[in-house]
């Protein structure tokens, strides 16, 4: 999933220099009602408008707009998104100035900003109906590894499953072995011994911990070594996610400004 | 007779530390559990150990440690927990294939015995023979066979019962006539997985079985519980230190087990089992167990098991 989501992110990027350059050449369109503008040349502009847009891209990823995990459309990537375009307009007016001369007009500008914005949406738009799409038919999903089979397991994989989203529990697993073949469709494929099999038969990505406290070290070492996203289930340890970094690190989700799509599905916005 | 060991489960309850072990050769006080076994065996009764494919190259390697003795390994077809035939069937299986026609003395792998095993076949009749511990608590007996006995004679097996008419439970050391060899076979075809069931069909079939009461330690080792109790048995304040430890302001109390190459920095290991090339500093472990290769750092840890290879530092 994180390759598919990779690609998606890649497609996106690439998506938002075209229609960046196409705010820019539309802008120009609008504003000045011709190509052949003989005081403001549309060869100088789309070649400033070139550079720009590259740079504009780059401040987006530098505010982590394609960033893995991150929702391709909410307040937080909006806010961001907004303050990313509002330095590629600047940045586009500075150059121009450098570069060529004086600008011309000033509600260019914001045509300019304006069209970038809606069209940059309407990519992100665009790719989350895509995704949803390909999710449907089991493509790009994250595949997830639960452990236990009480109640918050059942709970947590009918969510998931209900939810629609990119995020599937594929497999449960328990300590102690449980008498429940499946939960929701989902297969209980046996004890922890059976860990690091199912983890590489099941492509597994995510491992949420529902019951069996006592093995908490093991699991969390576990994922650590094999690249894999830990989430403790609240009725564990109240609502707690240990970071996959190189030494553990407690992370108290509710008193974080930044949820993942995937923090946001399990534990609400 | 011969002596068929079984040791062909998967011992998943013991997850981590069982993951590369099986419980007969997990590590007590010292040494293999089967070691134990082992000790208290006839130095010239041939012993066959039952195992499934995942472990019987470990089998093997043990066995050769012992080239005085007569040990054969009977591999079963299960790879996983999932095809695993059950201790009965598995039973049934060896002695259709290594056609066994002797009397058996039948051991659970998983099982410390405290007593003499000598003492318990000297004692055998020509009757099947099962030995009994009373454990005192009728609660703890709803999980094993519970054994009704009247001057030495079994009158009634109740497996696993609700309501349990005494504490005397069968202990996982039995003795099995040749000439109820063939029934155990019939048996086994529809009770794979009920040892205990056995006994309950022998006494329905009007056998005569006999009970051999032990007060000597036995323990089952199905749980953590159970081994952390048979470690602390066995080795009371007695402390095993292998070779290359390295030690730095380091307290060790009670029953400690501590494997080679070990380097112990700022820390107190209380009733534990620190297992080859572990490297800890500022921890306290008490009642865990620390497999092979972990390497951790500021942990405090009670009645834990950890995984091999695992490297925490907080």
């Amino acid at each position: 999933m994180k390759t598919f989501e990779a690609k998606l992110r890649f497609v996106l990027t690439i998506l938002d220099f075209g229609v960046v350059l196409g705010a820019f050449v539309l802008a120009y369109r609008l504003r000045l009602g011709t190509f052949a503008h003989t005081v403001f040349p549309f060869m100088d502009y789309l070649q400033v408008a070139g550079v720009a847009s590259l740079v504009w891209i780059a401040v987006l990823i530098g505010f982590r707009v394609y960033a893995l995990g991150r929702k391709l459309l909410c307040g937080f990537t909006i806010s961001r998104l907004i303050l990313a375009n509002v330095v590629g307009v600047a940045f586009f007016v500075l150059l121009f100035f450098f570069w060529k001369y004086e600008f011309y007009s000033r509600w260019l500008i914001v045509y300019i900003f304006a069209l970038a914005t809606l069209f940059i949406l309407f990519t992100h738009f665009l790719a989350g109906v895509a995704r949803g799409l390909l999710v449907r038919r089991g493509i790009g999903l994250t595949r997830i590894l639960v452990i236990g089979t009480n109640r918050p397991a059942e709970k947590i994989i009918t969510h998931l499953i209900n939810s629609n989203s990119s995020y599937r529990p594929v497999a449960i697993l328990d300590a102690y072995g449980s008498s429940k073949k499946e939960i929701a469709g989902v297969p209980v494929l046996g004890k922890l011994n059976r860990l690091e099999a199912v983890v590489v038969q099941k492509e597994i990505e995510i491992l949420i911990q529902a019951d069996n406290i006592e093995h908490a070290l093991n699991l969390t070492a576990f994922c650590q070594e094999k690249g894999l996203q830990y989430f403790m289930m609240p009725n564990l340890l109240n609502a707690s996610k240990i970071a996959n970094n190189s030494h553990l690190e407690g992370e108290v989700l509710i008193n974080t400004n930044e949820r993942s799509d995937f923090e946001e599905i399990i534990f609400g916005k | 007779m011969k002596c068929l060991i079984l040791a062909g489960g998967f011992a998943t309850r013991l997850w981590p530390f069982t993951e590369k072990r099986a419980k007969p050769l997990l590590p007590i006080a010292g040494k293999p559990l089967l070691s134990h076994t082992l000790d208290f065996l006839p130095k010239d009764i041939p012993i066959i150990i039952s195992t499934n494919q995942a472990y019987a190259r470990d089998f093997a390697e043990w066995a050769s440690g012992f080239p005085e003795r007569k040990i054969e390994i009977f591999v079963e077809d299960a790879h996983s927990d999932d095809a695993k035939p059950g201790a009965l069937a598995g039973l049934s299986l060896a002695i259709r294939k290594l056609k066994l026609e002797s009397n058996l003395l039948l051991i659970a792998g998983d099982n410390y015995f405290g007593f003499d095993l000598r003492k318990f076949i000297g004692v055998y009749e020509g009757k099947p023979l099962l030995a009994c511990h009373d454990i005192g608590d009728k609660d703890e007996a709803r999980k094993f066979g519970v054994v009704v006995e009247k001057r030495g004679k079994v009158v009634e097996f109740q497996e696993k019962p609700e309501n349990p008419k005494s504490t005397l439970v069968s202990a996982g050391c039995y003795v099995l006539p040749a000439r109820l060899l063939p029934s155990v076979v019939e048996y086994a075809r529809e009770y794979a997985d009920n040892l205990g069931g056995l006994f309950e069909y022998f006494l329905r079939n009007g056998e005569d079985v006999r009970a051999f009461s032990f007060r000597e330690a036995w323990f089952d080792i199905g749980s953590f519980g159970a081994y952390l109790q048979a470690h602390k048995f066995l080795l009371g304040s007695k402390q095993i230190l292998g070779q290359g430890i390295t030690r730095d302001n380091t307290q060790l109390r009670g029953a400690i087990v501590i494997g080679d190459n070990v380097k112990l920095k700022d820390c107190t290991i209380i009733d534990s089992v620190v297992l080859d090339d572990c490297v800890l500093e500022d921890c306290v472990i008490k009642n865990s167990v620390i497999d092979q290769g972990c390497h951790l750092r500021g942990l405090d840890l009670d009645y834990k098991i950890i995984r091999a290879g695992v490297r925490i530092s907080v």
